[in-house]
């Protein structure tokens, strides 16, 4: 990731050297340019459906009545180019309410512009089409859609949010789906709060500017000028999505800004963060953090009471513990590093968030005698986390870290169906931070514990030869089982139907062993009735039905983002087809292996008496591919397709 | 009245104590379902008292229990509550618990909200008791009453008691369920109807709506008043409310007037009129639904559409009702039920059985259908959605009248593909599709309202090849009122042809025929709403000097439900093999299935058949 920090305050001059090119042109708001209406297509990306013309945001802060507010005002221009490109002309601006304060969304204002035969129509925005939602507890939505919007259209909106949440000054995307000409964000500083700032998914703007404000303001007898910063990018391509990445969170290019201190009038001054162990520290201090799990500490024995902990080794209390915690509280599905209610409430209500269950479990497993931590991370849908910058706001989700035999084990206690020691998929992006007053250490969250299926097939073909039973016998481990058991429990019928290959239908239907029992490897039999293929005086059969990949799963040609597969798995196969009576095995035994950086696979066939052996085996090295490796994954995947679907051929004697 | 309707909910609740539960094979199931319309001075108050049994932790999505009603409707007496295996209430809703937000929907804006309130315990089985009611001053409909809360989750016992004056007359559809109890006391009518559902219906291929197996009951006032009165006795009754509805609200601004003529000037026939018009509808709006008050039978009116430019189905063909009426060209607000199982309606139940509207142009001895949503259909094009069913025509006169169903030739799809086979097994790929019906409604809709990339996504998934490199693909349009278009795709194949030791064979191109369930595990009849007609043109070069050893045989299948046919033709080192799909429209009972499906293995069998070179 490109970042670069700069820290902004008023007091100090800020170091950095940036080119200062031309700043794009900005049409006033109501007006337009016949080059704009004319405009057919955007020279840059002739694919695109619409254009960001110019995209100009700026938060500055206000005092009301001795308090300051965050105004941010945006104001956007988009061509439409086609009639896809329509769907960017309805709007929708998010805005938040936290312990009852309440962001405000005002001064919607908007104007279509499109050419007739009279020239230049304009067609305002009106009042009674702008729309509120409630969306959930904290959030709320105005949207409107812009009236006569077609083909051609260039439409132009403006709004502002009074906000008294400081903690999240307004972030800045300079890319969106659709490509855009120019953006620009401005924020006037004032002395009170020290911001810093990240850039993601590029290295440097194209325009910034620092400069004071031509007047000055006073607050409590403090006379200042606002710190003026201006950001810009020129020509941003579009943001195309790709399958299997983490979250567009990662790769958006945009400005984040995270508070840092807050300097009184009165002269003191209060480090939002800094370090590492000042976040530790408060954390700890925390009231729904560090205080919720001595609160739980405190009615430890109680808890505790009537489980068999007495003489217990450290690694047996955590593992009784752990399934004490999964099998009486329910996560609700809502990631947290904080805690959302108190510890009486959780007990009785019996659900909560990932840090109401982590850190009761946390709390719990201390009070036992087992050495342990809490541990932040974020989740895979929240965006990398970036280790040089002290944040808080970067990590979203508790876990806990058990010391084991000098050994850390992570526990997520909020996914009932994943056995100890294995973390659900959406913890595990790169690093988590061990909350421990004494040192900062970070600990990877990826895991070894082993993702396998192994398959035994035995096929027996028909007296007609033309399909065959087929018997199978599915063992899975590591996150293959925890994905399999969820998936059957969710929904049987579909499960079910995972299975069978087109044309194949159970003579034995799928029977499953483990289904909860966690600790045990999730196990699958059936039996099904498979098609054989018949070739003039030859049967040809498919030793892997329904158990392989019938078609590659990548398939467009180019990738400009990382390929993630979560986890590394391994598949085995063991095969035995009986070879009917009056056919032979006639083919020469079948040797391939391959073994890279990337991948392994094998397979080899063998005949062994009446019986065909059929071995197979591939590995997904890593869990994650960069870009540069994509064509040769992809190619790979080819290959796997390939032999995996190889049929054997038996011949008529 | 209203006491004893009070005192009723204090009995349900009690009634709700259960001492034993035993838990089934399901993640979860309604254990009991009481719902009430009571009629009283003519409002309509509905109780709705609902026991979900959570067996597991899979079954505690429903845990999480959305209620949506309208503000005008609001949601009162809310409570809610946990029993656990004993019957014993572990736990009660507290009103700082439920958060009231807007309900999800489809629309762009709706003015429907959604009460959200979650409730959970940890010893399993536990059951999710909540009662709510609601008053509807104002109602076009006493309810339509299904007690199935999801496919896979069965309802042991459900119970619809309907209390009414004599004097209230109403209108009663009722299917998959016995005949109500009834009785009288003091001029009030009681009606209670009992239902239950074993969870054991599931979504098929081209079935009919799982509806149609489902028990319901629809219960509507013969006279009512909503917005304006009207009464549900005839067809004609209730098309002549819609009418008052839509009164005088297909009227264009002035200004817009002498806009639209000028579009038109000099031209007289007035289908290329409508043309035309249509056309300035299509360029000029858009779809964007806004509902706001009560049921959303009431439309926006034209000048509305004439502001804003969109406007949702009623809106838009409101204003293309105007846009007509300005041109001196008659056409009528039609009612339809859009979907793509065209689903019955109960002809002598007249009543809102409809989610969708149209507008039809009768024009000499011939109605065109206009979908006024769309921004992209061919002009009176009827779509795979609207085809084939009944819809009502509203005037003073109104009456249901059928939109004719899709001709095979509506729906047909002409594939060729060139496969030059190379020594190595490997195969390049010219293929030309030309596409109507369903799929060229697909693809139209993607040319038009898709970035180049999500069409590029699709086509790959699309393409009915394993592992392929999509070197260059095109849509091709030919007109924007021509009813099909043209997919061009230029593609390699990495492994085609499979060496067996010193010959290669492969499979030609299989039928694009869905993927039916085998007869073994098929629980429901199929209802095919159009036919389904493929012709193929599938030619293989294969190597410079090859010698086939084997080709497919020419044959032709025929049977009830329709036809194959498969030509081959060798000419030196090609082969080329005409195609011919043809499945007949209607409906074919499931004690038939077995037929049908033997029909589609045979072909299947035919289109397995190898061809073998050296």
């Amino acid at each position: 990731m490109n970042s670069i920090k700069v820290i902004l305050s008023v007091w100090f001059e800020v170091l950095l050297a940036v080119s200062v090119s031309a700043q794009t042109k900005i049409e006033e708001f109501g007006m337009v340019t016949e080059e704009q209406l004319s405009m057919k297509s955007y020279n840059l990306d002739d694919q695109a459906e619409a254009v960001v013309i110019s995209d100009i945001g700026s938060t500055s802060f206000y005092d009301m009545n001795n308090e300051f507010r965050m105004l941010f005002t945006r104001t956007t221009r988009i061509k439409i180019l086609a009639k896809a490109g329509m769907a960017f002309a309805s709007v929708e601006i998010p805005f938040y309410t936290e312990n009852n304060e309440l962001e405000k969304v005002f001064d919607i204002e908007g104007f279509t512009y499109n050419l007739d035969q009279e020239g230049v129509k304009r067609t305002k925005l009106q009042n009674n089409a702008i729309y509120e939602e409630r969306i959930s507890e904290n959030l709320f939505i105005k949207k409107f859609a812009m009236p006569d919007v077609k083909e051609g259209s260039v439409i132009e909106f403006k709004y502002k949010v009074m906000s008294p949440f400081f903690f999240n000054l307004h972030d800045w995307e300079f890319q969106s789906e659709i490509p855009a000409i120019y953006s620009e964000y401005t924020v006037k500083m004032i002395p009170f709060y020290e911001y810093s700032y990240i850039l993601q998914g590029a290295k440097k703007f194209d325009v910034f500017k620092n400069t004071h404000s031509s007047f000055t303001r006073n607050f409590n007898g403090i006379e200042y000028p606002d710190n003026v910063f201006t950001f810009g990018m020129n020509n941003i391509p579009a943001f195309r999505d790709e399958e299997y990445i983490t979250s567009r969170n990662d790769y958006l290019m945009k400005l984040d800004f995270q508070l840092a201190v807050i300097h009184h009038s009165n002269g003191a001054n209060i480090d939002v963060i800094s370090t590492w162990p000042l976040l530790i520290n408060e954390l700890l201090k925390h009231s729904d953090f560090g205080l919720y799990m001595k609160g739980v500490e405190r009615n430890a024995e109680e808890i505790l009471a009537g489980l068999p902990l007495e003489s217990k080794s450290p690694d047996e209390k955590a593992r009784i513990l752990t399934a004490y915690v999964k099998s009486n509280f329910n996560w609700n599905g809502s990631k947290s590093k904080f805690c959302s209610q108190s510890v009486k409430d959780f007990i009785k209500k019996k659900t909560g968030n990932s840090a109401d269950i982590n850190l009761f479990l946390c709390a719990l497993l201390k009070s036992s005698g087992v050495q342990c931590y809490p541990l932040l991370l974020s989740t895979r849908d929240h965006g990398k986390v970036v280790i040089d910058y002290p944040f808080q706001q970067f990590l979203n989700y508790v876990i806990v870290t058990a010391i084991i035999d000098n050994t850390s084990v992570l526990i997520d206690a909020t996914e009932s169906l994943s056995p100890f020691g294995l973390l659900p998929a959406r913890c595990i992006n790169e690093k988590g931070l061990v909350v421990n007053k004494d040192k900062v250490e970070w600990l990877s969250l990826k895991d070894d514990a082993p993702s396998e299926e192994i398959d035994s097939i035995y096929i027996e073909v028909n007296t007609t030869g033309d399909s065959a039973l087929i018997k199978v016998n599915m063992q899975t481990t590591g996150h293959r089982a925890l994905d399999y058991r969820r998936f059957y429990l969710t929904d049987k019928d579909d499960f079910g139907k995972r299975f069978l290959n087109k044309d194949m239908v159970y003579a034995d239907p799928i029977s499953v062993i483990n289904p909860t029992n966690i600790e045990n490897p999730f196990m699958v039999t059936y039996e099904a009735i498979t098609p054989v293929e018949i070739i003039g005086n030859k049967l040809l059969v498919l030793p892997f039905a329904g158990l392989t990949f019938e078609e590659n799963p990548l398939k467009v040609g180019f990738r400009n983002y990382p390929v993630d597969m979560i986890y590394p798995l391994t598949k085995t196969f063991y095969c035995i087809i009986e070879i009917p009576k009056g056919y032979k095995f006639a083919e020469q035994n079948k040797n391939i292996a391959v073994d890279n950086a990337l991948v392994r696979f094998s397979f080899s066939t063998e005949m062994l008496s009446d019986k065909v052996c059929v071995k197979g085996d591939y590995s997904f090295k890593k869990a994650v591919y960069l870009p540069g490796e994509y064509y040769t994954l992809k190619s790979h995947f080819s290959e796997i397709v390939e032999i995996f679907n190889y049929k054997i051929v038996l011949v008529k004697l | 009245m209203v006491l004893a309707y009070r005192l009723w909910f204090v009995t349900v609740a009690v009634a709700f104590s259960f001492s034993e539960i035993v838990a089934s094979g399901f993640n979860s199931e309604v254990v009991k379902n009481v719902t009430r319309f009571d009629i009283v001075n003519d409002k309509l108050f509905i109780t709705d008292s609902v026991i979900i049994q959570i067996n597991n932790r899979s079954g505690e999505v429903f845990t999480n229990v959305n209620l949506s009603y309208h503000k005008s409707n609001p949601i009162t007496q809310l409570d809610a509550w946990i029993e656990d295996h004993n019957g014993y209430i572990v736990r009660r809703l507290k009103s700082k618990d439920i958060i009231d937000v807007n309900a999800v929907s489809s629309s762009f804006y709706a003015d429907d909200f959604t009460k959200k309130f979650s409730l959970k315990h940890n010893e399993y089985p536990y059951r999710i008791c909540y009662t709510y009611n609601q008053t509807f001053r104002q109602f076009f409909s006493v309810g339509d009453w299904c007690p199935v809360f999801r496919l896979d989750m069965p309802t042991r016992a459900a119970k619809l008691i309907f209390t009414h004056p004599e004097t209230f007359q109403v209108n009663i559809n009722q299917k998959n369920i016995g005949q109500p109890t009834i009785y009288s006391h003091d001029g009030i009518v009681v009606m209670t109807w009992n239902a239950s559902y074993n969870g054991d219906i599931q979504e098929e291929v081209f079935c009919p709506s799982t509806d149609y197996f489902l028990p319901q009951v629809c219960i509507e006032p013969i006279h009512f008043i909503y917005n304006v009165p009207g009464k549900n006795i005839s067809w004609q009754s209730f098309g002549e409310w819609q009418n008052k509805l839509i009164e005088g609200l297909d009227i264009l601004p002035e200004s817009e007037k002498q806009a639209v003529l000028f579009q038109i000037l000099n031209i007289n026939d007035k289908k290329e009129i409508v043309r035309l018009l249509y056309h300035y509808l299509q360029d000029n709006t858009r779809y964007i639904d806004v509902y706001i008050g009560t049921g959303g039978l009431k439309p926006y009116p034209a000048s509305y559409v004439s502001q804003h430019h969109y406007g949702d189905c009623k809106a838009l063909s409101i204003y293309m009702k105007a846009l007509l009426k300005n041109a001196g060209i008659d056409s009528y607000y039609t009612l339809v039920y859009a979907s793509s199982q065209p689903r019955d309606i109960f002809e002598d139940f007249p009543s809102q059985q409809f989610n969708h509207v149209i507008l039809a142009v009768p024009l000499e001895g011939d109605t065109i259908w206009l979908e006024n949503t769309s921004n992209c259909n061919p002009f009176a094009y009827t779509s795979t959605f609207l085809q084939n069913r009944e819809a009502l025509l509203i005037d003073s006169f109104s009456k249901l009248i059928k939109i004719p169903p899709l001709q095979a030739y509506e729906v047909m799809e002409v594939q060729k593909m060139v496969f030059e086979v190379d020594y190595n097994g490997s195969a390049n790929v010219q293929s030309n599709a030309v596409l109507s019906g369903r799929r060229f409604e697909t693809f139209n809709y993607l040319l038009t309202n898709a970035s180049k990339e999500e069409q590029n996504k699709y086509i790959l998934e699309f393409l009915p090849f394993a592992d392929f490199d999509l070197e260059e693909w095109n849509i091709i349009k030919y007109g924007r009122d021509q009813r099909s278009l043209e997919l061009e795709a230029k593609l390699s194949l990495n492994q085609f042809a499979r060496k067996l030791s010193d010959e290669f064979y492969f499979s030609f191109q299989p039928a694009l025929i869905p993927e039916f369930e085998p007869a073994s595990i098929r629980r429901l009849p199929v209802q095919l709403p159009y036919p389904i007609f493929l012709t193929d043109t599938l030619i293989y070069h294969l190597p410079k000097g090859a010698i086939i050893q084997s080709k497919p045989l020419s044959q032709s299948l025929n049977s009830n439900y329709g036809e194959y046919q498969l030509q081959v033709f060798e000419s030196g080192e090609t082969i080329t093999i005409l195609r011919n799909v043809l499945l007949y429209p209607g409906s074919i009972p499931v004690e038939e299935y077995v037929h049908f499906f033997d029909f589609l293995s045979r072909i299947k069998i035919a289109d397995k058949q190898k061809i073998l070179f050296k």
